[in-house]
């Protein structure tokens, strides 16, 4: 956290490479946070590029006393939702070319993939839980650090997860795919 | 202990929290190797790597949209100021133009109009009695409605306003005698 405070510094007094090392310490992160949530690689690219732009546009208002990564990961999410918004009907349109093509060969095979079904699973879960599993499972962040991220209490992220965690093992049995330790 | 699960698995704990968690799941908690192994299937769902070039150009890339747009803001907020100088002059000389050019207009109009620019006291000081007959036809003319007594009526207010208490007094006694008094 100090060395992006320091890097934040170094950026306000006019050093350009600050801002590229802080791209670079991140841009894993955030663009895997991304594509989780919208599924569209070029998207995703896209996307996170706008979330660097953006949040050093508006780095003079960045308070310290937060940490940086969790405030990037908010402007990120706030673009994929935006982004997810907009493309709603898209994917409206998606997901009626899909059912079309469900009765094809090649996509039955590709649904009983297991990372398919994880992946449908958690694209099928609400909004809050998703944001839960992907901060907490995929990014690691500890309670604290997603209720920041999410804006909203420890509590509340502990009720996401375990109502993910239970309605993702739902969403798997239905689906006739089981965790051998379940 | 299930709420450290998800950064043990990604090992993001510190190294004592990490010992308390391992020591638990080889106490065998039924529980928690479940969640475990539930939680560690997530990982298999892969994230499509847009390639090394992708990674090796963003910060580049990022930098350079930030300095174009700042580039940018930067001719438009001194394009302004450039400007700034110039139009305030034109708005003046045009303010000062159009006060002198109305001031013309006004005065032409009417050789009796009084400008509040150019004098800010109306001075009557030159009108005699004689002269109301003929203002009162010139406003009636011009479709004012004057009622001529009550005008004339009030060129008086100005003789009476300049008598003495003492001239007063006398007035009211001999208008009393003659019997004229309210109003």
């Amino acid at each position: 956290m100090q060395e992006d405070i320091e890097l934040i510094d170094r950026y306000i007094a006019g050093d350009g490479e600050a801002i590229e090392k802080l791209v670079m310490k991140y841009q894993k992160n955030i663009y895997a946070l991304i594509y989780r949530m919208i599924n569209d690689m070029e998207e995703a690219k896209d996307l996170t590029q706008k979330t660097f732009v953006r949040a050093v546009k508006g780095i003079r208002g960045f308070r310290k006393e937060a940490s940086f990564k969790t405030w990037l990961y908010q402007i990120a999410i706030n673009q994929s939702l935006n982004h997810i918004e907009k493309n709603k009907h898209k994917e409206v349109e998606l997901e009626e070319s899909m059912a079309g093509n469900q009765k094809g060969i090649l996509s039955a095979i590709i649904e009983k993939e297991i990372k398919g079904h994880i992946k449908n699973a958690i694209d099928a879960l609400p909004k809050r839980q998703q944001l839960a599993i992907i901060l907490r499972v995929y990014d690691g962040l500890s309670c604290d650090e997603t209720a920041q991220v999410m804006g909203c209490s420890e509590g509340a992220v502990k009720a996401h997860y375990h109502n993910a965690v239970k309605r993702l093992r739902e969403i798997l049995k239905e689906r006739g795919y089981e965790v051998e330790a379940l | 202990m299930k709420e450290m699960l998800p950064e043990y698995l990604k090992g993001t704990l510190s190294e004592g929290v990490r010992m308390d968690v391992e020591v638990h799941l080889k106490e065998c908690c039924q529980e928690c190797m479940a969640e475990l192994s539930f939680i560690s299937e997530f990982g298999k769902v892969e994230v499509s790597d847009p390639g090394d070039i992708f990674w090796e150009t963003l910060p580049q890339r990022v930098r350079a949209a930030i300095e174009e747009e700042k580039a940018k803001s930067l001719t438009l907020r001194s394009l302004f100021f450039r400007q700034l100088p110039v139009a305030v002059t034109i708005a003046v000389l045009f303010l000062l133009v159009f006060t002198h050019t109305r001031k013309q207009e006004t005065l032409a109009l009417d050789p009796f109009f009084n400008d509040p620019f150019t004098s800010g006291v109306s001075d009557y000081s030159d009108i005699t009695e004689k002269d109301m007959p003929l203002i009162t036809e010139r406003l009636t003319a011009d479709g004012f409605n004057i009622y001529a007594d009550n005008f004339m009526a009030s060129s008086y207010y100005r003789e009476f306003a300049s008598l003495s208490s003492r001239e007063l007094g006398s007035l009211y006694e001999a208008l009393k005698e003659e019997q004229k008094t309210g109003g």
